[in-house]
């Protein structure tokens, strides 16, 4: 430490010692956490009220007679609208604007304006360029995170707010920047959006993935996912978990290049590489390419050649660099074994 | 069993809280106060941590860290008292006392420990926090940017920032 920190530590000592007595801390704590929930519960009971007294006004309004079969609520996730597109990380799912690339929000000066640009689908892991771009400390865009350790402060998160940025304040975001949080279970999204209306419409697109995604993909690897509609391939990568860590529709002539390089890659085992050992030294993630009459499982993680491949039933082909092409949805960042033919260059 | 906001704790848990809050307490509220530099904050800010810390107390407990978890929630609650304070109000910004004291014999003494804190007090609201956590709570930068939910890069840039700033408000080079 040098004189000044050692200076500092001293002083902040010093004056901590007279912070108030720790007398009726936890009997204080219990009394708000008391008010809090009558709060909330005043809120809630209003809220049903509302919608008890609401029903009967939209049976009368509903028509027809009385033995016809209440209509199902569609519980299938929406399919997003154009110019939009589904981006989900384990079982959060959301819509973002379809010019949204990916990255992480706080590197954005790799765009080398010199301003924050278009935002970008920011999740967990990866490969984060160690490059500091100053302030602001974030760009704009949607950024998964765990709640593990997130302690969500007072105030519905999910309405976007102004980013209150003023003179001698750290600018952690962009100025005109729109801010909003939603929280589902184990994760979060945070958004940061150059307008309100952007903002909202992304937040209030947050929700959870009951089974799959709108992108055809599962959230948990070992399930059986839904039909694929003819002509698309869902791209759903997985992680070591098993878990769904990103999801990707093809369609079109993207679909019909996906299909044929999985047709082409070569029977047989992958090969290359020293001996295997009987349990992973390190676990590794999948990519399943779900067309209408199969699944298609690519593995290229894994250290051991003979783990890695293209699998369908029992049915074996070989990795080829097209097949990882379109495995790697644009924003995967990660690693290759030696014996893996990358591709010349990754979708971006 | 005891009720308490609406749900039902246990007996267990309720003890082991008031166990920890009694153990805790204190140094939560002196870390309160340096990031605050008021009491009435200080006490408030922790109250509102502790308060939502309550009702999840029996999982809070058994994770691998609670002292750090709950530390977490009050440098939150401290943030979020900062935006909500900001938003109610426009202060016209106070004098910072000189850190000048009275000295015997009529005289005045510069109490050198009394305008590092005033001049800390002056940070903004980021760079405190930061410049607190590193220097009095004596975390690293991973630990730092794990509390307040910033990349390292950042926490490492308000700190340095923080203390440049402190070394001009005192006007000296650092030795």
């Amino acid at each position: 430490m040098t004189e000044l920190e050692t200076r500092v530590t001293e002083a902040l000592e010093a004056e901590a010692l007279e912070a108030p007595d720790a007398v009726g801390l936890a009997d204080g704590a219990r009394q708000r956490a008391r008010r809090r929930s009558r709060t909330r519960t005043v809120g809630l009971v209003a809220a049903v009220a509302l919608a008890v007294a609401a029903v009967p006004v939209a049976v009368g309004l509903g028509g027809g007679d009385d033995s016809e079969t209440p209509a199902v609520v569609d519980t299938a996730t929406p399919s997003p609208t154009d110019g939009w597109r589904t981006e989900t990380y384990r079982d959060l799912e959301l819509q973002v604007p379809s010019s949204w690339g990916y990255g992480n929000l706080s590197t954005w000066c790799l765009n080398g304006t010199g301003v924050p640009g278009d935002p970008v689908v920011e999740r967990p892991g990866g490969v984060t360029p160690a490059i500091g771009c100053g302030e602001p400390e974030n760009g704009y865009g949607a950024q998964f995170f765990s709640t593990a350790l997130f302690d969500p402060v007072e105030g519905d998160l999910s309405k976007a707010w102004e980013y209150g940025w003023e003179p001698g304040q750290v600018k952690v975001y962009p100025r005109d920047a729109w801010l909003g949080v939603v929280m589902a279970g184990d994760y979060a999204v945070r958004v940061v959006a150059p307008d309100q209306a952007t903002a909202q419409e992304v937040l209030d697109s947050v929700h959870t993935v009951v089974g799959a995604d709108g992108n055809g993909c599962s959230v948990r690897q070992d399930d059986t996912g839904p039909e694929v509609a003819p002509g698309t391939v869902a791209v759903c990568r997985y992680d070591a978990e098993r878990l769904l860590e990103q999801s990707e529709l093809l369609t079109g002539g993207d679909a019909e290049a996906a299909a044929a390089a999985v047709q082409a890659a070569p029977s047989g085992s992958q090969h290359g590489g020293g001996p295997c050992p009987a349990t992973p030294v390190e676990p590794y993630g999948a990519v399943l390419l779900r067309e209408t009459d199969r699944d298609v499982t690519v593995v290229f993680g894994s250290s051991c050649a003979l783990d890695n491949g293209v699998s369908s039933g029992a049915e074996r082909r070989r990795l080829t660099a097209d097949v990882l092409y379109w495995s790697l949805s644009p924003g995967w960042s990660g690693g290759f074994s030696g014996t893996v033919p990358v591709p010349e260059h990754f979708r971006r | 069993m005891p009720r308490s906001e609406g749900r039902v704790v246990a007996d267990g848990a309720a003890a082991d809280f008031d166990a920890w809050v009694a153990a805790r307490g204190p140094a939560l509220l002196r870390l309160a106060y340096v990031l605050t530099g008021n009491r009435a904050d200080a006490e408030d800010v922790v109250q509102e941590a502790l308060s939502r810390a309550l009702p999840r107390w029996s999982r809070i407990s058994t994770v691998e860290d609670p002292d750090a978890y709950v530390r977490r929630m009050v440098v939150n609650a401290h943030t979020s008292w900062w935006r909500k304070f900001r938003r109610r109000e426009h202060p016209v910004a106070d004098p910072v006392p000189t850190g000048e004291v009275a000295g015997p014999g009529g005289g005045v003494l510069t109490d050198e420990r009394r305008r590092i804190w005033l001049a800390c007090r002056a940070l903004p609201e980021a760079q405190r926090t930061a410049v607190v956590l590193r220097y009095y709570e004596q975390l690293e930068y991973a630990e730092i940017a794990a509390v307040t939910g910033v990349r390292e890069g950042s926490v490492r840039s308000r700190v340095s920032r923080g203390l440049a700033t402190l070394r001009t408000e005192l006007g000296e080079r650092d030795r």
